[in-house]
């Protein structure tokens, strides 16, 4: 036999159930541009009176609904994903970065170009041939090789700026990934209080995940979850963040092999799967020296040829040439003392001929054409930087693309949608309600049992 | 059935709209310098032609100068030259005068004088100079061609200027062979035909005549060798300039944008950017929220 008063708790099992899941709408409304957060649900069920003794001795199920559980709405398998491409992302946008502005530093196309400088240096030869006995030509044409010696040395220095601003951005990535572990950390001991406590901390889980997503950009990481719910992380197999404990990161800039990222003391560098610190490594240890490597070779080659033709010279006193230019890199690229600041030094005469022939000079001229010289060398150097470049962009492009796709995906899952909260809104503002109606049914039932019920002839 | 979300909307709306305004931000660098090329990774291939290209037209311009100081060189020494034979046709006249018996020595005098009054312009004409630079010295570096005496003074050495890639051209004249060193020079005979006038008239045709003319004669014949290689580097000068009309041509095709290609794209880029405006401003806006009350 049921209680007299059992309808009275499935109705306020029914209110209290539909008004948690109005909070747990506006909540999800509250926070529809929060980044990173999920939507969440109340589970409802239905309560089944066998298991439910709501009065001793009753074992009668009158009905009502029970709130089973909060839960957040996310899909582990593309948080994953899109922590992936985040650190594709990363890596991708750093090489284009550096690429970018290696290209910027080369000025080509245009007339500050490495190019067009020794084209006018070339030029210069020729002019000077067709005066070698006015001095003031000879001190022009050694005006011009002065400026492609600049352009090589300023080309350097562009260079050595940009490994000092990657290695500065590094160093700030290096201090944002300390700073999320040691976060990461102090969120898994406030998660796994909270669970001890017997509470699902929803929304610390989502910070936690978006810290997560945010480290994904400066680094590669795997991030476990084990089943206490305490998070680990680690790069390249290397734990960073271990529950409560932090393996802060340090970048080693004294490595002998290169720019390294390695765990403090650790003799083993760090070998992140990619994230913004992997394109700085990179750009640092690979792309930049490439280049530089390559105007030095560059810088060494003109130096040689130049020179060869020039010794075969003989200056405006009937000597025989030294050399004109002096290189063992673009670094200290410079005029040979030979000639520097001696325009009658320079050869422009072939040897044994008259003191105004300018034969010599013809012939050098003629190397600006030269199948496999400085010029050709040159061009492939750009021409390869522009291939990399442009994959580079390419990649950034799809990556770009992939991420957000990623992101929406993830989104579609997680994310809060306002149409669906507002009807939800109006369904459970109706069932509480029908709810709070059939509270006043049962109200009025019962006031007619006890008011209005054995007064028969009053 | 995939949940599309205001969130999911917006970003996405954000996003294509970043793209569609980098898109017209590239065609408007493109238009504002007139150039499709702006870095390397534009075009590899593109600009590696267009650097070829433009070292080639480098070398173009370069010949064209060398053209100019070369016709430049030979008009000077065409007219030295010319200025030249003019003077011998005079002394030649003399000459034949001279040897004319009914002359009186007086007469003979005054055409010795005149005759030596032109080996000295002989000798100017062969000391002259273009730019600064002695015309028939080689490369010497030397104060005058021939002095005084009439002894060649330079060297045997051209000057050379190069028009084409591999093809060089001599601009200059030998002065030794032109007018003779020492004996048997052009100063030599007109000093001996002064010589002969005063104190050899009746031998100063047979003495003379042959080696005046053998003389006016290479310097008619270097004359016409001027001539032949100012047509030569006329000839090269039109191949250089057609050449740069080409190059040019060429390098405008792989540097230069396409106006009226680019600046419709801009137009239809405008157009798309404006829709997608348009269409986010509907997107956005409205929710369930708008239709409940």
């Amino acid at each position: 036999m049921p209680s007299t008063f059992s309808g009275l708790s499935v109705a306020s099992s029914a209110l209290a159930a539909q008004r948690r899941a109005i909070e747990a709408t506006g909540h999800n409304i509250a926070n529809v541009n929060t980044p990173g957060y999920s939507r969440q649900r109340v589970d409802l069920a239905a309560i089944d009176g066998s298991s439910i003794a709501l009065h001793a001795g009753s074992h009668y199920q009158a009905g009502g609904v029970d709130v089973a559980a909060q839960t957040r709405i996310v899909d582990q398998f593309l948080v994953n994903r899109v922590n992936t491409e985040r650190a594709a992302l990363g890596l991708a946008d750093e090489r284009q970065v550096t690429l970018e502005r290696l290209e910027l530093a080369f000025a080509e196309p245009g007339e500050f170009g490495l190019s067009s400088e020794l084209q006018q240096f070339w030029s210069a030869w020729d002019t000077a041939a067709l005066t070698p006995e006015d001095e003031a030509a000879r001190a022009a044409l050694l005006q011009r090789g002065a400026a492609v010696v600049e352009r090589f040395q300023s080309l350097s220095h562009e260079f050595d700026e940009m490994q000092g601003d990657v290695i500065q951005r590094a160093q700030a990535t290096v201090t944002d990934i300390n700073g999320i572990a040691h976060q990461l950390a102090d969120l898994n001991i406030a998660i796994s209080a909270a669970t001890d406590a017997g509470t699902v901390p929803n929304d610390l889980l989502d910070q936690r995940d978006q810290l997560v997503r945010t480290l994904s950009g400066h680094v590669g990481v795997s991030a476990r979850t084990d089943n206490n719910g305490l998070l680990s992380v680690s790069i390249g197999g290397a734990a960073v963040v271990a529950a409560g404990r932090v393996n802060e990161v340090s970048l080693d800039t004294t490595n002998p092999g290169g720019v390294v990222l390695r765990i403090a003391n650790s003799p083993v560098p760090l070998r992140p799967t990619g994230g913004r610190i992997e394109g700085l490594l990179q750009s640092t240890n690979v792309l930049i020296p490439e280049h530089q490597a390559r105007i030095d070779a560059l810088a060494v080659q003109l130096a040689d040829v130049v020179n060869t033709q020039h010794r075969q010279g003989q200056d405006l006193d009937g000597n025989a040439a030294g050399n004109f230019f002096a290189a063992t890199g673009a670094r200290d690229f410079t005029l040979d003392a030979a000639v520097l600041g001696r325009p009658r030094a320079i050869g422009l005469a072939a040897a044994g001929a008259g003191a105004f022939d300018g034969t010599n000079a013809v012939r050098m001229a003629e190397l600006a054409g030269l199948e496999g010289g400085p010029d050709d060398a040159y061009r492939a150097v750009i021409a390869e930087l522009g291939v990399s470049a442009q994959t580079a962009n390419q990649r950034l492009a799809l990556q770009e693309s992939l991420t957000t796709q990623f992101d929406a995906q993830r989104e579609a899952v997680s994310g809060v949608s306002i149409d669906e909260e507002m009807s939800n809104l109006v369904a459970f503002q109706q069932a509480y309600d029908a709810s709070a109606r059939f509270l006043t049914a049962i109200d009025e039932m019962i006031d007619r049992l006890i008011n209005g019920t054995g007064s028969v002839g009053r | 059935m995939t949940r599309i979300t205001q969130g999911m909307v917006a970003r996405s709306s954000l996003a294509n709209l970043q793209k569609s305004l980098g898109r017209t931000q590239r065609l408007q660098e493109q238009l504002s310098t007139g150039r499709q090329l702006n870095r390397p990774s534009d075009s590899p291939t593109g600009l590696v032609t267009a650097m070829q290209t433009r070292s080639s037209l480098a070398r173009r311009e370069q010949h064209l100068r060398n053209a100019d100081n070369a016709v430049g060189w030979l008009n000077t020494a065409d007219a030295a030259l010319q200025g030249s034979s003019n003077l011998m046709r005079r002394v030649r006249d003399l000459t034949v005068q001279g040897g004319n018996s009914t002359l009186d020595p007086v007469s003979r005098e005054n055409m010795a004088q005149e005759i030596e009054a032109i080996r000295a312009g002989l000798t100017e004409i062969a000391n002259s100079r273009y730019a600064g630079r002695l015309l028939f010295a080689g490369n010497a570096d030397v104060p005058a061609a021939f002095d005084a005496a009439g002894t060649y003074q330079g060297d045997t050495g051209q000057v050379q200027r190069t028009l084409a890639d591999g093809q060089q051209i001599a601009v200059n004249v030998s002065g030794v062979e032109v007018f003779g060193s020492g004996a048997g020079s052009v100063f030599d005979v007109l000093t001996q035909i002064a010589d002969d006038l005063r104190h050899n008239p009746e031998n100063v045709v047979a003495n003379n005549l042959d080696n005046l003319d053998t003389r006016v004669d290479t310097i008619l014949t270097a004359l016409g060798d001027i001539g032949a290689r100012t047509n030569r580097i006329e000839n090269m000068r039109e191949r250089a300039t057609s050449d740069e009309i080409n190059l040019k041509t060429r390098l405008s095709e792989a540097e230069d944008v396409d106006l009226p290609e680019t600046i419709m794209e801009l137009q239809l880029q405008e157009v798309a950017y404006q829709a997608a405006l348009n269409a986010t401003s509907r997107v956005i806006q409205p929710s369930l929220l708008d239709f409940l009350r």
